[in-house]
């Protein structure tokens, strides 16, 4: 089980960087190699070249500016779950990366090469999914900036051209009228999961007046579910509008896998809600 | 065949090699090296038998080519024993808990253990910690109760052991 | 007995081990060594045609790509002689040893390629060019066996490799006559054995000596050596298989592949130095497993809930050939009577050959799945007859009084089996009362207020360990002093070497540590079997102890002669003979075994015969039986189906312990295993016979969050059949949890009336039966 042959390039500077993949065909981008490395062992993926980027300067910092969050691309797992400032400023992400895989793997899996494999039953994308993450594009043609939804095609796959790079995620920071909640169900600890659940509401007193909710593992992308948000939104938090939500997360469109069929994920869509959502209302 | 020279700092000393881009820090470890310790269960990041510490951090090295590693410092199970020879308590606590049969997965339990031991305080190291921490480590002989009760004493404070 | 190791007395193992100094098959590098790369079977059934190797070999670094028809130069044969006899197998189905024209599961092997390094070897595999034309798959075993079925190989008649009933009594009569009766059906799945290491050899030949050295990752060097001989026609002195380290075997490294063969072919072809390291995707695809047996069983019980009968049949999957004749689902068909008296019984048993990888052995070997179909009955009747489980077993149990106690069913060996120590109601009182059994209705009822499913499971089991013919141990000390001790016993992680120091250690008067043991090496003693069977301490242990006691006698008769005293006034002490109480009159063993080497031309003393050395054959006279009783407790979280060991009490009965520590880690072990098989591991196939779980992501294993912290209890019932009173432990564990988990799942869940019938127990299995009972279906 050894990766098949490839070019390997390590660029020091972000021009040198984005002048490589504009060149190089066939180019895949390494950041942590959690997933790229393992694909490559079993030759599922077969890059003629790999493009390192651990060098390039700027990628790791996390910054509050603007009452934006912004998470550079090469931040490691290990280091965002450690962050005061993600801790205080997005605890929903703090509780997502808590769930990813092992110390091992958190110490050098980052936040954007997560957000690049696109698992759909990955955390970050939740998360990301959820706050509609504002995500920075760069390529020798500029830089430009997309929306989670945008970015993420389809399962495993990212509307990134080749000669684009993902450099940093911008994340709304909460403030004192919005509650989050996160919830995952996975066989193991550090498993993908096989359905999680994150939500964000926003409180005018006891009335909802944002309500944001989304899923991973059901089988398509992470994505919120406008449904229920729609249920939710100018609601008052009650365990009749929990019940409600909970039938109604029932009956998402979801897809089977090889270990969890559709019904099973629905009926723990519906389980993990509930639970997040009793305790927001229990913990006000 | 694609190859670069690196320097890599392994276990304190120096190295400067040639290596095929495509080969994982594992294996360069175990065949350019020699450093057998260090094992391959599966080769893709699940089993963790081949954790080692770079720069002091815990990682999976099947998922790290060599030459990602130039210029940086690894530790890897060889480290553990001192100058003269004297077992680590981790070790010495390893073999008398019983926290190792075949001894396959044993380096990769201790590094992850050394990295704990290193970063976390032991006041707040009790079972539920150190049964998370090696939740990355899979073991198929010993049930994981020696390891467990090996790092509760060696890492804990006396009131988080059993 | 007292204990001759205590716990916290290191293994001699462990400080190897424990500085990464341990020398397992990948460890070992030897000069020009080249890698060997297999081209496996992409297809479950394929006819192949044409192989066209041309580009492989042009890759920079291959040295060779190799077919069987190249391979035919050194072999005197096509198939591995495997055949373990057996009456019931219709037809023999030997593995290839590489695939001749019809490849008959994924991950068969096809092809080989030697190159400088693994990574070119895989690069250059990819470029093979095989004409295959697929043929249709046999992947279920009640399709398979129907008349209509598609072959598993062309050259057999059909898929029904075996048949054969197993019986005593008048089940009928019984049944007839029976006041209660149920029926039940499982589908029983267990999954491989997944050692840490996987399979791999490495193979060298030596133009100065003409020998054949093999670093094999296997449980049975000698077997290994014995099919080298045969399929290589060579000589005994031509081969030798050493078992240096190895990471894990549980059974899969005891048969063996045709890797070994092929690989130990290719070195003696090219005159190289090869090695194969089976990685973690080979290891999924071509090392044995079990996987599944479906049983539909009736039960018939007086009114008072004693057994009368069982009666049923048993389909089990085979796989794509015999490696290892019928003994694992024959041992799943004796071990289901356990420690119960069962008064008439039969069940038919049908084997069927399948598109997949082979079925052997895996820790346990069939006997968890045999255990759980009783252990199911019982806990199914003690229901409908509201009375409890514990009573139930009770009522059923063979009582310590009846012991040796001979059922009316033969083991392999053609003997009846016969159970011969131990008490197992105490054992199961025991176990109740140490995990609280009778105090445990009121917990559960203050939990379910709380609403939390909590439950407690039992399950009692016996375990047939120490299987013979026998085996082998020397020990031998030459004039320098130092105690070489050699065994045909093999080690994959038990301790086996401090096993048999310790053994050695006692009689001789020395420390474990001073004694140099060898295991699992064909040049350190000729005959040996290995590690199978949960066998070797009763095996080889007792070997050694015989030799032990013999060069201990000749020590002292030979020192009574040098030092003129009687030997009776010797006693051995830290390597010296000495008169005791008198510390000065002393020779060590050094000087015995100078004296006994002898001078030229002189007597040796006292009419001694020379050398200090004896190798002794343990035969034991029958399989030696350990028995258990394993407590599981389990809380349920009914929305997701997720089951939570909370609690895990065994007591445990293997006779005499040489080392209990040692006994504890395999029995720990043994109870991951079945904690595994009963809530993780699931080898899955699609339809077409493509293995799905080929990855540690997709099969999954418990970590150590995974598993609660287990409770050993001991009883030692000394077995009269060996003379260190000694039986085996390292696959009890596995034996009992099944059953157990199971009990306790449905305790917890008991107001819902949930019975359980497959393994695993996935949470979404699990869920969904608990939707379903919340939903009034029925169970």
């Amino acid at each position: 089980m050894k990766a098949a042959g490839f070019g390997y390039h390590r660029p020091e500077t972000m021009a040198e960087l984005l002048t490589l993949l504009a060149d190089l065909p066939d180019a895949r981008i390494i950041a942590g190699g959690q997933s790229l490395m393992p694909m490559m062992n079993f030759r599922v993926a077969m890059p003629q070249h790999l493009v390192d980027i651990e060098k390039i300067d700027g990628l790791d910092s996390i910054n509050l500016r603007d009452g934006t969050l912004q998470i550079g691309a090469m931040v490691r797992q290990a280091d965002a779950l450690a962050s005061p400032v993600i801790k205080k400023n997005c605890p929903v992400l703090a509780d997502a990366i808590a769930y990813i895989g092992h110390q091992q793997t958190r110490n050098r899996g980052t936040v954007g090469g997560s957000l690049c494999h696109l698992d759909p039953a990955s955390e970050i994308p939740l998360v990301c999914a959820l706050l509609d993450a504002q995500l920075y594009i760069a390529s020798r043609r500029g830089t430009r900036m997309m929306n989670f939804r945008d970015f993420a095609d389809a399962p495993l796959t990212t509307s990134l051209a080749e000669d684009e790079i993902l450099t940093r995620i911008d994340l709304p920071i909460c403030d004192p009228d919005t509650r989050h909640g996160f919830g995952e169900y996975a066989r193991r600890s550090g498993d993908f999961a096989v359905v999680a659940v994150a939500t964000h509401l926003r409180f005018a007193g006891e009335t909802i007046t944002e309500a944001r909710m989304a899923f991973a593992g059901l089988g398509a992308i992470q994505a919120r579910a406008d449904r229920l948000e729609m249920f939710a939104t100018s609601q008052k938090l009650s365990p009749a509008l929990i019940d409600k939500l909970a039938q109604e997360a029932a009956q998402m469109p979801a897809e089977s896998d090889l270990h969890h069929d559709a019904d099973y994920k629905r009926h723990l869509a519906a389980c993990l809600l509930r639970e997040v959502l009793e305790r927001i209302l229990r913990h006000g | 065949m694609d190859e670069r020279i690196i320097t890599i700092e392994v276990n304190g000393k120096q190295y400067r090699l040639k290596v095929p881009v495509r080969e994982n820090l594992a294996d360069f470890l175990r065949h350019r090296l020699h450093l057998t310790g260090t094992h391959t269960g599966c080769e893709h990041g699940v089993c963790g038998s081949c954790t080692i510490l770079l720069d002091s951090r815990s990682v999976r090295s099947c998922l790290i080519l060599a030459v990602q590693c130039d210029g940086r410092s690894v530790r890897t199970v060889e480290s553990l024993a001192d100058a003269a020879g004297k077992l680590d308590p981790l070790q010495d606590a390893f073999s008398r808990h019983h926290a190792l049969q075949c001894g396959f997965c044993t380096p990769g339990v201790l590094m992850t253990l050394v990295e704990l031991r290193e970063n976390a305080d032991p006041s707040e190291i009790n079972e539920d910690m150190i049964r998370e921490k090696l939740s990355g480590n899979l073991c198929r002989c010993t049930g994981y109760q020696g390891m467990v009760d090996a790092a509760l004493e060696t890492l804990s404070r006396p009131d988080k052991r059993l | 007995m007292q204990h001759a190791g205590k716990t916290g007395h290191a293994r001699l193992e462990d400080d190897r081990l424990l500085r990464g100094q341990g020398r397992f098959v990948d460890d070992l590098d030897v000069p020009d060594l080249l890698h060997v790369v297999f081209l496996r079977s992409a297809y479950a059934h394929a006819r192949i045609g044409k192989i066209d190797k041309s580009t492989a070999e042009k890759i920079v670094g291959v040295h060779a790509v190799l077919t069987l028809a190249d391979l035919k130069e050194v072999l005197t044969c096509e198939r591995l002689p495997a055949a373990t006899p057996a009456s019931a197998i219709h037809f023999h189905v030997d593995p290839c040893i590489l695939v001749k024209d019809e490849a008959c599961y994924v991950g068969e092997p096809i092809a080989m390629v030697v190159a400088d390094t693994r990574a070119i070897a895989e690069d250059a595999a990819a470029l093979i060019e095989i004409d295959a034309e697929i043929l249709p798959a046999v992947t279920e075993i009640r399709a398979g066996l129907s008349s209509d079925s598609p072959r598993t190989r062309l050259d057999q008649p059909d898929n029904c490799v075996a048949r054969w009933t197993i019986g005593y009594g008048d089940c009928e009569s019984a049944f007839a006559k029976a006041a209660h009766k149920i029926s039940a059906s499982f589908e029983l799945h267990k999954g491989g054995a997944i050692p840490m290491e996987g399979r791999g050899l490495l193979a060298r030949p030596d133009p100065l000596d003409g020998v054949l050295t093999v670093w094999d990752s296997t449980q049975m060097p000698h077997r290994v050596k014995r099919v080298l001989v045969t399929t290589l026609g060579l000589n005994e002195n031509q081969i030798r298989v050493i078992a240096p380290d190895v990471g894990g075997g549980f059974g899969p490294k005891g048969p063996v592949y045709a890797e070994e063969v092929a690989v130990s072919a290719a070195a003696l072809l090219l005159q190289k130095p090869l090695k194969w390291i089976e990685d973690r995707y080979e290891n999924f695809i071509s090392t044995n497993q079990e996987r599944d047996q479906y049983w539909d069983v009736e039960g018939a019980f007086d009114a008072d809930g004693r057994l009368l009968g069982i009666r049923g049949t048993l389909l089990h999957d085979h796989g794509a050939c015999t490696p290892s004749g019928i003994q694992l689902p024959q041992n799943s068909t004796t071990n289901l009577i356990g420690p119960y008296i069962l008064p008439t019984y039969k069940l038919d048993v049908s084997l069927c050959l399948t598109n997949k990888t082979p079925t052997t052995s895996t820790r346990g070997a069939g006997r968890p799945q045999g255990t759980f179909v009783m252990e199911r009955l019982l806990d199914r009747m003690a229901a409908k007859l509201g009375i409890g489980r514990d009573e139930i077993r009770r009522r059923n149990l063979i009582p310590a009084d009846a012991l040796p106690y001979v059922t009316q069913v033969l083991t392999r060996d053609g003997l009846p089996m016969t159970y011969d120590s131990g008490d197992y109601p105490e054992c199961q009182r025991r176990a109740l009362e140490a995990a609280g059994w009778h105090d445990f209705l009121a917990r559960q009822k203050a939990a379910r207020e709380k609403g939390r499913w909590i439950g407690l499971g039992l399950s009692n089991y016996v375990e047939g360990t120490g299987r013979g013919p026998f085996e082998t141990a020397s020990l031998r000390i030459g004039p320098s002093g130092k105690i070489l001790v050699a065994s045909g016993a093999a080690s994959q992680g038990q301790g086996t070497s401090t096993m048999l120091a310790h053994i050695a250690a006692k009689v001789l008067g020395v420390r474990p540590e001073v004694i140099d043991v060898t295991c699992g090496d064909t040049h350190a003693i000729a005959m040996g079997l290995g590690a199978y069977a949960s066998r070797q301490t009763v095996t080889a242990g007792n070997a050694l102890h015989a030799a032990s006691l013999e060069i201990a006698q000749k020590i002292k008769q030979t020192a009574a002669h040098l030092l003129e005293v009687s030997a009776d006034d010797l006693e051995l002490r830290d390597s010296f003979v000495q008169v005791k109480g008198v510390a000065s009159m002393k020779k060590s063993f050094g000087e015995i075994a100078k004296t006994l080497s002898g001078n030229a031309g002189f007597a040796l003393p006292g009419g001694m015969k020379p050398g200090l050395f004896a190798a002794v054959d343990f035969e034991p006279p029958a399989i030696t039986y350990t028995n258990g009783t394993h407590l599981a407790e389990v809380e349920v979280d009914i929305r997701t189906g997720h089951i939570k060991i909370t609690r895990y009490v065994i007591v445990h009965d293997c006779g005499n312990m040489i080392n209990p520590q040692i006994v504890e880690g395999q029995v720990l072990g043994g109870v991951v295993h079945g904690i595994s098989a009963t809530l993780f591991e699931w080898i899955r196939h699609d339809a077409q016979g493509q293995p799905l779980t080929v990855s540690l992501a997709d099969y999954l294993l418990p970590t150590a969050h995974d598993v609660p912290r287990i409770e050993i209890h001991h009883m030692e019932s000394p077995t009269p059949l060996n003379p260190l009173g000694v039986k085996g432990a390292a696959e009890s564990g596995t034996i009992g949890a099944p059953a157990a988990i199971v009990s306790a799942i449905e305790d917890a869940l008991a107001p819902l009336k949930i019975e359980i019938s497959q393994l695993p127990v996935t949470p979404q299995r699990l869920q969904k039966l608990i939707r379903k009972a919340q939903a009034g279906g029925s169970p």
